[in-house]
């Protein structure tokens, strides 16, 4: 991947700190910055930079909760009412695409979490695009111009989200197929003022900042799709949404957290996801030593080479 | 005929400086009732619609007239500097630009006090915040259009006045 992007998008994301932070920030070599994956605050503590699994400190001073606050402030562009929902579920998705994951204490409500307050750390995560990434999958799961509906397995942090992105990009772009992605999170389109902040193809419609069950619902009824993406099936609602997409006969793109097949059996709510037997593909990525490498699978468990 | 037309000038040049200053008066109540309305507006948006911020600003400043105007697109363009300072410096600093030679100390203090909640808390805090302001803006506004019709007219009728006497001493 070209290194100036990699460390353009470090710098992007370094302009999301207050000016005290960043200044420390920029402080790290142009590999390190390249490398980075993750800056994270906690208060009390110095500033850290994720590199390759590993935290480096920079600077000897602590984080205060009132940068904490700044960066909220600069990220939300002093709007943190427009992110009010996004930070019930502890995260916010910021201006470029960035995702900034917050823990404080939890202001409840009727047993329900409904926003944070007295904010203890965050981790500011440095998405990257990687064009070209799915360009080993799409073979095995595009078949005589019919996409197979596939299921992206991973860790966290191994780049679903990526592969994701990039596989809705060649799918609307290459094989020209009408993609809506639901896009709860806006870390796949990373969409500003109604424009994608990353590459998702010009046959993509986006529909931002909406659960996944709803988001696929309206996609289904205002879009008319051909496949509808999203990312991290966490709830049982997600479950019913796919259902009803699959008996529309619009094909799905998705992803799970689960290291490979054997750990979404052992998860009831992918049971029963599988259960449904709309994926008829499934993507796992490991990592060897640093390197991506991606698996695709029938539903037999079977290689499927493209 | 000379001195006539000095006294003619005095009593207009007077007289207009008496307008001016009913004026002023005038243009103060206008702009306390602007505020008041933008308030309310920027109330809506954010609990109804959770518009960002910028966006926000932006519609402000095409729903109001001047000096209104001003503060908002003042406040959107210093925006840009939100990464080295916070919201309410900038707020503060685009309300003493646009609004300061027009409202008084106290006015100008309660529009201040907007930049504090704006942007920072949820909506619903921000609704009651707005909400206080704009109570607050609609007292001033009645009062200063209570001065507007009182005080507007002594200061036109004083200028005018002021020119007269002045015209008959020097004749």
């Amino acid at each position: 991947m070209d290194e100036a992007y990699r460390i353009s998008r470090f710098d992007g994301a370094v302009l999301l700190l207050p000016q005290t932070l960043r200044c420390r920030a920029r402080q790290l070599s142009s590999k390190q910055r390249g490398m980075a994956e993750e800056v994270r605050l906690r208060v009390g503590q110095p500033m850290t930079v994720l590199v390759g699994g590993t935290e480096i400190p920079l600077g000897a001073e602590n984080v205060v909760p009132r940068d904490l606050e700044s960066v909220l402030e600069i990220g939300t562009q002093a709007s943190m009412h427009s992110v009010r929902d996004s930070l019930r579920r502890g995260f916010v998705t910021l201006r470029g695409g960035y995702r900034l994951g917050l823990c404080g204490t939890a202001v409840t409500e009727h047993g329900q979490m409904t926003g944070l307050r007295c904010l203890s750390s965050a981790a500011l995560r440095i998405s990257r695009e990687i064009r070209g990434a799915a360009e080993s999958v799409l073979p095995a799961v595009v078949r005589n111009g019919k996409f197979s509906s596939t299921l992206i397995l991973s860790p966290p942090g191994m780049g679903k989200t990526t592969l994701l992105r990039d596989m809705v990009r060649l799918l609307s772009d290459r094989y020209r197929f009408r993609v809506a992605v639901a896009d709860e999170r806006g870390e796949i389109a990373a969409m500003y003022e109604g424009r994608p902040g990353m590459d998702v193809g010009r046959r993509t419609d986006v529909l931002e900042g909406c659960g996944k069950a709803e988001g696929t619902m309206t996609l289904l009824r205002a879009m008319n799709p051909e496949i509808i993406a999203m990312d991290e099936i966490t709830e049982m609602r997600d479950l019913e949404a796919i259902r009803q997409a699959s008996y529309c006969g619009v094909k799905l793109l998705a992803t799970v957290h689960a290291e490979n097949r054997e750990g979404l059996i052992r998860r009831p709510l992918y049971r029963e996801l599988l259960a449904l037997e709309v994926f008829s593909r499934f993507v796992t990525v490991e990592n060897h030593a640093g390197e991506r490498r991606y698996t695709v699978t029938d539903e037999e468990g079977a290689l499927c080479c493209g | 005929m000379l001195r006539m037309m000095g006294a003619v000038l005095l009593v207009c040049g007077t007289g207009a400086v008496g307008v001016g200053q009913a004026l002023k008066l005038r243009r103060r109540a206008e702009t306390l009732r602007q505020l008041s309305c933008a308030a309310g507006a920027l109330r809506r948006e954010i609990t109804l619609q959770s518009t960002p911020m910028p966006q926000l600003l932006r519609e402000l400043e095409r729903l109001s007239d001047d000096p209104v105007k001003r503060l908002f697109s003042r406040t959107a363009y210093l925006l840009r500097e939100l990464s080295n300072r916070s919201f309410v410096l900038l707020w503060q600093q685009a309300a003493a630009e646009t609004l300061g030679g027009i409202l008084k100390r106290e006015e100008l203090s309660a529009v201040e006090t907007m930049g504090t909640w704006l942007g920072r808390y949820d909506a619903r805090q921000q609704e009651d915040a707005l909400a206080k302001v704009q109570t607050l803006l609609d007292t001033f506004a009645q009062a200063a259009a209570e001065d507007a019709r009182r005080e507007g007219r002594v200061r036109t009728a004083l200028g005018l006045a002021a020119g007269a006497c002045s015209a008959i001493l020097l004749l």
